[in-house]
């Protein structure tokens, strides 16, 4: 039998900063090379101060957290943590720190010394991968918020890690940019089986992962298949997510005894079950 | 009221706004959607009197705003902005003196203040320990709530809220949402929402204004707005959608629903209304 490793483990992780309280509590989370999990949770719930723990931006105060078998803690293996973690933020614009798409590209790879004809290579393939080809020598400020947040996952993916962190990518796009922003996080899991790592409020992006860990507080208070979280409507509302409009509308018309499938979440499966239920009424 | 007439703004060669017209009614809430890059926050930023047009004018309550350095004056006292990105907009030592800070400047005693931010504070839910934090320490929606508290402690005659709700999560949007209900029925101001999304913000609109490229695409009522969505590029509110594709199919459901709730009794109203016509009559 083939046995899978974990690509990440959190060890009974805890954080505080200094003279304040806890902000992570005892931490356990086991995530395997390729899966897309999704990270959930309201406000001040903890969700980016664990993003920063996937790369060593943090260090635990408590506990451990190992990246394909090294220990953040260890700073030896410090470049190796990051070359394989890339992180992409909410805003581009704190993310962005050179003058062309070419150079932001390149500022990663330099720092990991990569080869000049490497560089070439990677910039060229992972514009090519964002849609953003033609765009190599654009100023920055030339570019939209969908267009910069694209160039930060260009610049993350050009470092070829095993492993993306994305803290609310899309909070700041409009809905055809969070659009196309997903589809390549999509694209990224399933063609280049990169382990992605979502943060998001959204339940409709965190509907893309295979597992879906919900915060609060600090703490992991549930981490499942996806479907399956967002069916338990008391565990959403219990941690002040909004369950999606659909669901609850199927679950609420299963109460009263109709036969509708729960497991139609988008509005146009939703209106379809709808619609049958209608059709039935003889 | 504010009459916005013929603006016209350029940043080098390229127009970011071109002969922009319309009107906002006192007690009116008005949306503006755009993509990113259509122009929506040059023009709230024109609307705050931070950047002068280079053609056109704004005139608040009959006073053109970039006229004379008063009328500006005057204008900062009348109208609030959340900006998108509060962390621009938080520089004090503490949240609770960031809070303080516009009301400090209008000479208002400090138990009137005091009073004001625990009551702000209640309701956005922002705890003692966030009030006395440094506003640099807070996460990326803390800061967002601390910058509305800013902008409503002060109720303002003209608010303007430029994507509040991004970065903020689901449970705080309705909540957020509900306070400007409640906030706007109380006060009857002017509120003008700025969204990148025909989202549930959008329902509160009596009217919506859409840009695109620097120009006004469509200014209607919201549900006017929802149908052209796709059109548009935008997505619509989901209830709307689900509505919207059970009456494609002949049914009558009101598209003016927001909730979650009221969906649920109106299909239910909906099957048990069909179950009572296809039930066969006693002879």
């Amino acid at each position: 039998m083939i046995k899978i490793e974990n690509i990440i483990e959190f060890k009974n992780v805890s954080y505080q900063k200094p003279s304040s309280k806890y902000i992570l509590k005892n931490i356990n989370l086991n995530i395997k090379k390729g899966e897309f999990i999704s990270i959930m949770g309201t406000n001040g719930s903890g969700k980016s101060t664990l993003a920063k723990h996937f790369n060593g931006l943090f260090i635990p105060s408590e506990g451990n957290v190992i990246i394909d078998g090294k220990n953040t803690k260890n700073g030896e293996k410090n470049t190796e943590i990051k070359k394989s973690v890339g992180m992409v933020f909410q805003n581009p614009d704190s993310q962005i720190v050179a003058c062309t798409v070419e150079e932001e590209i390149a500022f990663g790879m330099e720092n990991l010394c990569f080869t000049r004809e490497k560089m070439k290579k990677n910039i060229r393939k992972v514009l090519h991968y964002v849609n953003l080809e033609n765009h190599e020598k654009s100023s920055i400020y030339s570019l939209s918020g969908g267009e910069k947040q694209r160039l930060t996952i260009a610049s993350v993916l050009a470092m070829e890690p095993e492993i993306i962190v994305l803290d609310e990518p899309t909070s700041m796009l409009d809905d055809q940019s969070k659009k196309q922003i997903l589809d390549i996080i999509l694209k990224l899991n399933k063609e280049k089986n990169i382990t992605i790592i979502l943060i998001t409020h959204f339940t409709q992006e965190a509907l893309y992962a295979d597992k879906t860990a919900i915060m609060n507080n600090g703490s992991i208070v549930a981490f499942d298949i996806t479907k399956n979280i967002f069916s338990n409507i008391n565990l959403l509302k219990k941690n002040k997510l909004l369950p999606l409009e659909s669901i609850c509308l199927l679950n609420f018309l299963k109460n009263k005894g109709y036969n509708v499938d729960l497991n139609a979440y988008s509005n146009e499966s939703c209106a379809k079950e709808i619609l049958r239920t209608l059709e039935n009424i003889k | 009221m504010i009459q916005i007439e013929n603006i016209c703004f350029k940043y080098n060669n390229d127009y970011i706004l071109k002969n922009i017209n319309f009107s906002i009614s006192d007690g009116e809430i008005f949306g503006i959607i755009g993509k990113t890059g259509s122009g929506k926050s040059t023009l709230v930023n024109i609307l705050s009197g931070l950047a002068k047009p280079i053609e056109g004018e704004i005139i608040v309550d009959g006073q053109n705003i970039y006229n004379k350095k008063e009328n500006k004056n005057l204008l900062s006292y009348k109208i609030s902005t959340v900006f998108q990105n509060p962390e621009k907009q938080l520089f004090s030592k503490t949240v609770y003196d960031d809070i303080a800070f516009s009301l400090r400047n209008q000479n208002i005693s400090e138990s009137i203040i005091n009073k004001d931010i625990k009551e702000i504070a209640k309701f956005l839910n922002i705890s003692s320990d966030i009030l006395n934090a440094s506003p640099f320490h807070l996460s990326g929606g803390e800061k967002r709530k601390c910058a509305l508290a800013c902008a409503l402690v002060t109720k303002p005659k003209i608010l303007i809220l430029d994507e509040p709700i991004s970065g903020l999560d689901p449970y705080t949007t309705e909540k957020f949402i509900n306070y400007i209900k409640d906030y706007h029925h109380k006060e009857k101001n002017i509120i003008i929402f700025v969204s990148n999304s025909a989202n549930k913000f959008s329902y509160l609109c009596n009217r919506i204004l859409t840009l695109g490229s620097g120009k006004i695409k469509i200014l209607d009522k919201p549900e006017n707005i929802f149908e052209k969505c796709k059109k548009l590029g935008f997505t619509a509110p989901n209830i709307w959608e689900i509505i919207s594709l059970i009456n494609q199919n002949g049914y009558n459901i009101s598209t003016k629903i927001s909730t979650t709730k009221q969906l649920q009794e109106q299909v239910l109203k909906l099957i048990k209304e069909k179950e009572a016509k296809n039930k066969p009559c006693k002879i």
